[in-house]
């Protein structure tokens, strides 16, 4: 007859200034936007996002929700007991390239005055998200003029409740314009959300893009990376307060908005 | 006219600066004097070294000797050292790295020489073009590519490939002379005159789309660097590749595949050399690191490296020639007149000046 499974003894507890020596520097951007800090979220789309919950911990993790009617996978989180971090990602860089004069998707719903960009952070607000996020437009290889224009439409928010969205071409990890990217976005007193764009896996296609990633997170301050891969971790490792993956390979980097994937 | 000691007697910074720009040693302007007087009275290398140190006073007969050993006219020598800033400015060179010290002292002369020969003409013609070439602080949040952005703009210069970069130069008031610089390890060099105009001076027998990249690279530093600093070669790579790429303008003409078909079509089009339009797309992420490499590998079998194909007419300057033919129409000057100007003599300056325009 098997011996009945003894579980091991618990380790003993860990000397509490041991500990915290080895512990990460904790970094959390003031206000509510640091309710994100030190979290991994789950990249996804609303449908079917219900059977994500289970599986999501809502102490060290929560749900960045993209793609169609976001508010509805929202909705259903909650309804479902979802007591997590929730976001949404307005996905600005689909709707196009930022450019000086427009640097933010704003939506045109046939109103008489278009939706301002703090109407649209709002929204995501009351339809419960936790943070809102910017829906800044594509920023094309060393397009400084357009990411000079929405870092200064951001820094002017005075929020403490939002993310500057920062979708940028991979081309902005290397040597040439990493430090202009660092130097803006210094500036920005907001938290910053980077998403990374190329073809395939951006982190493959420059190879000086993992450590100007990880200066980036050193130097921009308050800087998260979202729709990525593992590279998550890798960032929360440096100093990046929060990261999202996504749950599929297009929810894991962004592509230009005149490009279809490549496969 | 231009100021001279009152003396008339020879600066030591021309004197120097006369030797540097024929390439010549000490000891080998002796020889020349020598066999200039015959035997009546050898001079020696230091005989030419106290005359450069400012210890012995060149003047009369032997002025005229020592000019005629140097190849130029007397009154250059005697051109006043603090005026024409007869020493070496900031000048700014895009050479190779193989480019020895003696080289580089030469060309340094030789545009000295060229800027003084230049105002000695703006002089004569009364006038000095206003210009605009804008002096534009670099640092991490500013960098090179705004730097060529804000150039672009003031200068109306509209998207897409510069049609004619030295036609650009010349008409914010710069001033483009080709001449023989040490051989093919220098492309160019330039300098801000006094009044602000930059004087480009670029190398005989540089390829048109070298040429062109150069002089974009000096454009960068006429703009951006009064100082020198560690990091300004950079930059003005940086400056030339968004000046005639810009990134804005050439990203959708890169993407689709790039090939070395496809890179000369786009060098036809840009007027860009091939691997400058392959760097600009790596930089700009368009291709990944490996296809930049296998790129490469191609171009450097194929010999592209050091000849390109799809080579295209150089441009032309105009402004000088335009210059003297005011001076020869408006004034009356003649070649001699001119040579006397510039202090060279008038073989020379036929050589240096006279296109066939302005023969005509």
């Amino acid at each position: 007859m098997p011996s009945p499974f003894i579980p091991p003894e618990p380790r003993p507890a860990p000397d509490a200034a041991a500990a915290a020596g080895r512990q990460a520097r904790v970094c959390a951007p003031p206000g509510q936007a640091g309710v994100l800090a030190n979290r991994v979220l789950i990249h996804a789309r609303p449908r079917g996002i219900t059977r994500l919950l289970p599986a999501i911990d809502q102490r060290h993790s929560g749900i960045m929700l993209c793609g169609e009617r976001p508010e509805q996978g929202i909705k259903r989180c909650r309804t479902a007991g979802f007591a997590g971090i929730l976001a949404i990602d307005p996905r600005g860089y689909k709707d196009g390239v930022a450019t000086p004069d427009a640097p933010f998707a704003l939506p045109d719903h046939g109103q008489l005055f278009e939706p301002s960009l703090e109407q649209v952070l709002d929204d995501q607000r009351a339809a419960g998200a936790d943070v809102a996020l910017t829906p800044t437009m594509y920023l094309e290889p060393g397009d400084a003029a357009s990411l000079k224009a929405a870092a200064r439409i951001a820094a002017d928010l005075g929020r403490d409740d939002t993310i500057f969205s920062v979708p940028i071409s991979i081309a902005w990890l290397n040597s040439m314009y990493v430090g202009q990217l660092i130097a803006v976005l210094a500036r920005v007193p907001l938290p910053k959300g980077i998403f990374l764009g190329s073809q395939l896996d951006p982190l493959d296609n420059v190879e000086e893009a993992v450590d100007n990633l990880r200066r980036l997170s050193a130097e921009a301050g308050d800087v998260a990376l979202f729709c990525t891969d593992f590279a998550a971790f890798d960032f929360a490792a440096h100093g990046g307060f929060a990261a999202s993956i996504g749950t599929g390979g297009s929810l894991r980097h962004i592509i230009p908005p005149d490009e279809a994937p490549e496969r | 006219m231009l100021e001279r000691d009152p003396g008339g007697a020879a600066q030591p910074g021309m004197l120097v600066l006369a030797r540097e720009s024929r390439g010549m040693t000490q000891a080998e302007v002796a020889s020349a004097i020598s066999a200039k007087l015959g035997s009546r009275e050898p001079a020696s290398q230091g005989y030419v070294s106290k005359a450069e140190a400012g210890r012995i006073r060149v003047t009369g007969e032997r002025l005229a000797v020592y000019a005629a050993a140097l190849g130029y006219g007397s009154d250059l020598l005697t051109l006043d050292e603090a005026a024409h800033g007869a020493g070496v400015g900031l000048v700014h060179h895009r050479r190779r790295a193989s480019l020895a010290v003696m080289g580089l002292r030469r060309t340094h002369a030789v545009l000295n020489l060229t800027r003084i020969q230049l105002q000695a003409m703006l002089k004569a013609a009364g006038e000095h073009p206003a210009h605009r070439f804008p002096d534009i602080e670099v640092n991490a949040f500013d960098t090179a590519e705004d730097a060529a952005r804000a150039v672009r703009q003031a200068w109306g210069i509209v998207p897409g490939p510069v049609r004619s970069l030295i036609g650009a130069l010349e008409d914010a008031g710069g001033f483009v002379v080709r001449r023989q610089l040490a051989g093919r390890e220098l492309d160019a060099v330039s300098q801000r005159m006094e009044e602000g105009n930059p004087l480009f001076l670029l190398n005989f027998g540089t390829p048109a789309d070298r040429e062109r990249y150069t002089l974009a690279h000096e454009l960068g530093h006429v703009v951006m660097h009064r100082v020198p600093s560690d990091d300004q070669e950079r930059q003005a790579d940086q400056f030339a590749g968004e000046f005639l790429l810009p990134a804005r303008d050439i990203l959708r003409s890169l993407k689709g595949g790039l090939d070395l078909g496809r890179l000369i079509e786009l060098k036809q089009a840009w007027r860009v050399s091939m691997a400058a339009i392959a760097r600009r797309a790596h930089t700009l992420s368009v291709i990944s690191d490996w296809q930049y490499r296998q790129l490469n590998i191609e171009l450097s079998t194929l010999g592209y490296r050091t000849a390109e194909p799809a080579e295209f007419a150089s441009e032309q300057p105009a402004a000088v020639a335009a210059l003297i033919s005011k001076l020869h129409s408006q004034q009356g000057l003649t070649v001699a007149d001119l040579a006397r100007i510039t202090g060279l003599q008038e073989q020379e300056f036929s050589e240096l000046y006279l296109t066939d325009s302005v023969k005509d």
